[in-house]
């Protein structure tokens, strides 16, 4: 990606997509990672300086029953929106904290694939 | 905003450990209005192509009795009465097809703000292309065939 290509990503109308690999074992490194646990939300500045908050379906979400209300493709009533969502995750799931040896337990989650989507609304051209 | 995410556990991974990531951001127009409207009119259209059907084969035989074409009568019924079927039906679905494209064409290039889009190419607009490309296939091979049946008349 050059830099002109990072410029026209927040044009309106610019389709991007862009993927790559990286290591895994960057992700223990967590002292130097700046966006580990770290809860975003996301936000459109509308014409009028207003802030339009954007929903987040998180597809792989498991609710408290074991239910996975994103899991389907198409859009239904039952999926659940968010406001906030994360791109790594370290420390949810390390049950102890104490435990010196804790960074060796549980697991790391990272956003794999990130997509959005911009519907024009016909009635409301902002 | 659709996230996807995915988990390691932290003893399995390794140095040569490797994931991939993607982000893509999108515009686009819902077409199901669209569709909805031009599925009205196809029906719509294909009644109105029933009705051209019935009449012009109906003008042929009065036009055609029976009785002066002998012994053939039935087979020259069965031949005009497929052709005027397929050239009826392709020429007014053939108009269905070019005023639903123009009036999504029109109404994009005169649009002053941003309200549609044209559907993009792949999976998101498939349906859409979907049923414009069998629609107009058909269209295209009963022309074809009104057409080389006119002319082995």
């Amino acid at each position: 990606m050059q830099f002109s290509d990072e410029l026209n990503q927040k044009k309106f109308g610019t389709v991007n997509v862009a993927s790559c690999n990286f290591y895994l074992n960057d992700l223990l490194k967590e002292d130097s990672l700046t966006n580990a646990n770290i809860f975003y939300e996301m936000f459109i500045v509308d014409g009028e300086d207003r802030l339009i908050d954007v929903p987040v379906l998180v597809k792989d979400l498991r609710l408290a029953d074991d239910s996975k209300p994103n899991a389907g493709s198409a859009m239904s009533d039952s999926m659940v929106f968010s406001r906030r969502f994360i791109v790594i995750d370290t420390i949810s799931s390390v049950s102890t904290v104490t435990n010196k040896l804790f960074k060796q337990e549980g697991y790391v989650r990272w956003a794999n694939s990130i997509q959005i989507k911009v519907e024009l609304d016909p009635s409301a051209p902002e | 905003m659709i996230i996807s995410y995915k988990e390691e556990d932290r003893s399995r991974i390794d140095s040569s450990s490797v994931s991939a990531v993607s982000y893509s951001l999108e515009y686009f127009s819902s077409f199901d209005p669209t569709m909805r409207r031009v599925t009205i009119a196809f029906v719509i259209m294909n009644i109105l192509a029933f009705v051209v059907i019935g009449v012009r084969f109906s003008n042929y035989t009065l036009r055609n009795p029976k009785s002066a074409m002998k012994h053939e009568a039935v087979k020259n019924q069965v031949f005009k009465l497929f052709y005027h079927a397929l050239d009826s039906w392709s020429e007014i679905i053939f108009w269905l097809l070019f005023f639903s494209s123009a009036s999504i064409f029109i109404t994009f290039k005169l649009s002053a703000n941003p309200t549609l889009l044209l559907p993009e190419l792949g999976a998101p607009s498939e349906k859409v292309y979907a049923a414009f490309n069998v629609v107009l296939t058909m269209v295209l091979v009963a022309r074809s065939v009104a057409v080389l049946m006119r002319v082995g008349e």
